[in-house]
């Protein structure tokens, strides 16, 4: 039986999944940016997820300034792959 | 928030698996080297391929190899820089099983290429290495366009509409 995951369906939160799926890891701008939220919209999200432990923030100093990056873990990986799987099971039992 | 509960209707679901895919291809856009870099990439992988297969002994050949392995290292290293400047740090090692099925499986063309190309003209095929190069020119190419990122991406469909 496949079920969904209720901290990953949320919207922002599974486009944050779904972007940082594509890469090892994302610079917090730039998953603000492609979510066209405020900092403290995207923080509020990470923060769900990280204590869920599906992603985890490093903040490293690189071309002289803070940044902060974003990298999905093998536990937030297999959540969204059966998160995945459980919205075809849906679509599939609809047919 | 089960299938069985039916808190997430059909329509809803296919939205939510849309969202996912059209987003991956959305980052994956914004973050495809520039074509020129893609370019350079693949020629000199070509040359790389090419420049083995034609080999022999101390040639000029193998300085065409050497060259094309710099300008590869050069391409490689500066598209993973702009990358990194852009806010993405590419996958060097695949995380999923797609995309480490899609590295394997590349990689084992390559390297049908490179042995491949070098062997035939040996026992004859005077163009082998030039299709090999080609091919893997061309391969190559079409990966860094398709999957910059170094992640498997499946393609965006409307199966689930």
């Amino acid at each position: 039986m496949t079920t969904l995951n209720a901290t990953i369906h949320a919207p922002n939160r599974l486009q944050i999944c779904a972007i940082l799926a594509t890469s090892a890891e994302l610079e917090f701008k730039l998953i603000r940016e492609h979510l066209d939220v405020s900092d403290s919209v995207v923080s509020k999200h990470l923060k769900v997820l990280e204590e869920s432990g599906y992603i985890q923030l490093k903040k490293r100093a690189e071309f002289g300034r803070s940044r902060t990056w974003v990298a999905l873990t093998s536990e937030g990986r297999k959540a969204l792959s059966s998160h995945v799987k459980a919205l075809k099971a849906i679509i599939a039992d609809a047919v | 928030m089960t299938n069985e509960q039916n808190t997430v209707s059909r329509k809803e679901a296919s939205e939510a698996l849309d969202s996912i895919v059209t987003n991956k291809h959305r980052l994956i856009e914004t973050q495809r080297p520039p074509i020129l870099l893609t370019l350079l990439a693949s020629i000199s992988y070509a040359a790389i391929i090419f420049g083995y297969g034609m080999t022999e002994h101390e040639n000029l050949w193998a300085l065409a190899m050497w060259l094309g392995g710099l300008g590869f290292a050069i391409s490689v290293g500066l598209s993973y820089y702009t990358s990194r400047i852009l806010g993405v740090k590419p996958s060097i090692i695949p995380k999923s099983s797609a995309s480490m099925r899609l590295t394997l499986m590349s990689g084992l063309v390559f390297i049908i290429l490179i042995i491949g190309g070098r062997e035939l003209r040996l026992i004859g095929f005077e163009y082998a290495p030039h299709l090999a190069a080609l091919l893997a020119g061309i391969i190559l190419f079409a990966l860094m366009k398709k999957y910059p990122t170094g992640e498997y991406v499946e393609e965006k469909n409307n199966d689930n509409s």
